[in-house]
């Protein structure tokens, strides 16, 4: 445990690379193109490769599922992992020009999740008995989950009403643009 | 096998399902259309019910467990969720390190978002040496363990008390006072229940968007308010609208507003019998005393109150320093659910 202390005070602060969520969206797009473009294909093909696979696959498989071997520190590079995404949104948070209700919302039941995984990793951490697999799967629900609030802290925008919220108070029903 | 036979026999297979695959065009005459509408209708009422049947049922199994003592993560993650007197630093915490047969302290493994220990500035990595004065750097084999006896202490927090802590990072102690909250969504989440050994359910929320996610209900089902309740209507808009917009004041507002602290609203919400009103062109500068850093801080700080709390504002207006008074809109009572054990 001191190591893992150690470790997480000495993670040094994560610094995305410049231009990353530019480039993020550049590749979203392309796979969207890319799965849309398969998508044609998607119908049949899935057919066609079930049949192929139960004619095919029983030769190949193994008699017995063999669970995949956790490595022992996979604990640790999960909460490792946890802490820059905490750093990324501490950040991204004091940063964020704009933000409005509905982000707000949607953050605010992620957070919420959150805040139920905590509770519950701290009582993993101090059962002696508990199962390991339970705190990686905690990790990595609370890994999956910050992830979505950076993501949704990254680059929040205005947004134009077009709900009964403007038609309740016609003369603000304007664009909001900065 | 031959590569471009196996291509050859997907493509074939692939060409021969297509017909099978495409969709059948529904030609329904208003009267199937009528019908196949309320069929939606009434299945999506029957995924409602299936939604509020997997609560009720978790919420039995986290009662009887508490019940015979055998408490699971799951269940304190549930009695946090569902009982409103029940609230959290907002932290997950692990033993401390082992120094000279004395375990140091409680370290901070995670720091809630939108949590009062984020608030007070807590991160991760720091190290809980006392809370409320007790200390928490006791023998190795001391009874209770320091872990222990804070998470018991802490496990018995309303909403608003105040834990002052002793913490140490980078070597260095600091005195830190956080403030437990609730951390509300709107509306109850999608969770799975997994079991790890004995006494080792969790509770597992889904994360938006996971397959299986239970739907909530269409507008029309969910009474005149929408899904999210008064205090949804008030930040994020009746009907899942962006609802309240807000900017952070750069230099050049700075200068517009004559003022350097607090966020501008772009778009005030929609009045609310007994909250503040607000306009478009405000700039709040504080709520309930504390100084607004962000737009998301204000709305997480929103988000930390409870429903019908008191709600002031420093507001500056048109050039006006002015003081909004008010309070959180309440839930409407449900139907049906007054009394309801647990």
């Amino acid at each position: 445990m001191k190591d893992l202390s150690r470790s997480l005070q000495e993670l040094p602060a994560f610094v995305p690379p410049g231009g990353g969520w530019q480039s993020l969206a550049l590749r979203l797009d392309a796979r969207q193109r890319q799965r849309r473009h398969r998508r044609q294909w998607a119908g049949g093909c899935a057919l066609a490769a079930s049949v192929l696979l139960a004619v095919v696959l029983p030769r190949w498989a193994p008699s017995e599922a063999v669970p995949a071997a956790t490595p022992p520190d996979a604990v640790v590079a999960l909460m490792q992992q946890s802490q820059a995404l905490e750093q990324r949104l501490s950040r991204l948070k004091a940063d964020a020009g704009v933000w409005n209700g509905a982000l707000a919302r949607s953050a605010a039941g992620l957070q919420r999740d959150v805040a139920l995984l905590d509770v519950q990793l701290s009582d993993v951490a101090f059962n002696p008995d508990a199962d390991r697999r339970a705190a990686e799967a905690l990790w990595q629900r609370r890994v999956s989950l910050l992830k979505q609030l950076v993501a949704s802290h990254a680059a929040p925008t205005l947004v134009q009403s077009t709900t009964p919220t403007a038609v309740l108070d016609e003369d603000e029903a304007e664009v909001l643009e900065l | 096998m031959n590569k471009y036979a196996v291509i050859a026999g997907l493509l074939l297979a692939a060409s021969l399902a297509q017909p099978a695959l495409a969709k059948p065009k529904v030609e329904a005459d208003p009267g199937q259309q009528q019908a196949l509408r309320e069929q939606l209708r009434q299945a999506e009422l029957n995924m409602r019910e299936a939604r509020e049947q997997l609560i009720k049922s978790a919420r039995d199994l986290a009662r009887v467990q508490a019940q015979l003592g055998e408490e699971t993560p799951f269940s304190r993650a549930f009695g946090l969720m569902v009982d409103p007197q029940r609230a959290a630093l907002g932290v997950s915490v692990a033993p401390g390190p082992l120094e000279k047969g004395r375990q140091r302290g409680v370290l901070v493994t995670g720091v809630t978002p939108g949590s009062g220990a984020e608030k007070a500035g807590i991160q991760s990595g720091d190290l809980i040496l006392a809370a409320n004065g007790s200390s928490l750097e006791l023998a190795e084999d001391a009874r209770p363990s320091p872990g222990l006896s804070l998470r018991r202490s802490l496990r018995e927090l309303e909403p608003g008390a105040s834990v002052a802590l002793v913490i140490e990072r980078d070597g260095k102690r600091q005195n830190l006072s956080v403030i437990a909250q609730r951390q509300e969504g709107l509306g109850s989440p999608d969770f799975d229940i997994e079991r790890f050994g004995r006494r080792g359910d969790l509770l597992l929320p889904r994360a938006p968007g996971e397959p299986f996610t239970l739907p909530l209900p269409p507008p029309g089902l969910m009474g005149p308010l929408g899904p999210i309740g008064p205090m949804g209507q008030l930040i994020a808009g009746p009907f899942g609208g962006p609802g309240f917009q807000l900017a952070k004041l750069d230099e050049d507002l700075a200068a517009y507003f004559k003022t350097r602290e607090g966020v501008l609203v772009v778009k005030a919400p929609p009045p609310m019998e007994g909250a503040p009103v607000l306009k478009s062109g405000d700039v709040i500068a504080s709520i309930n005393g504390q100084p607004v850093r962000s737009p998301v801080d204000l709305l997480d700080r929103l988000f930390a109150l409870e429903p019908g709390a008191a709600l002031s504002l420093q507001v500056i207006r048109q050039g006006a320093a002015i003081n909004l008074q008010g309070s959180l809109p309440e839930p409407p009572p449900r139907p049906g659910r007054r009394g309801e054990p647990g």
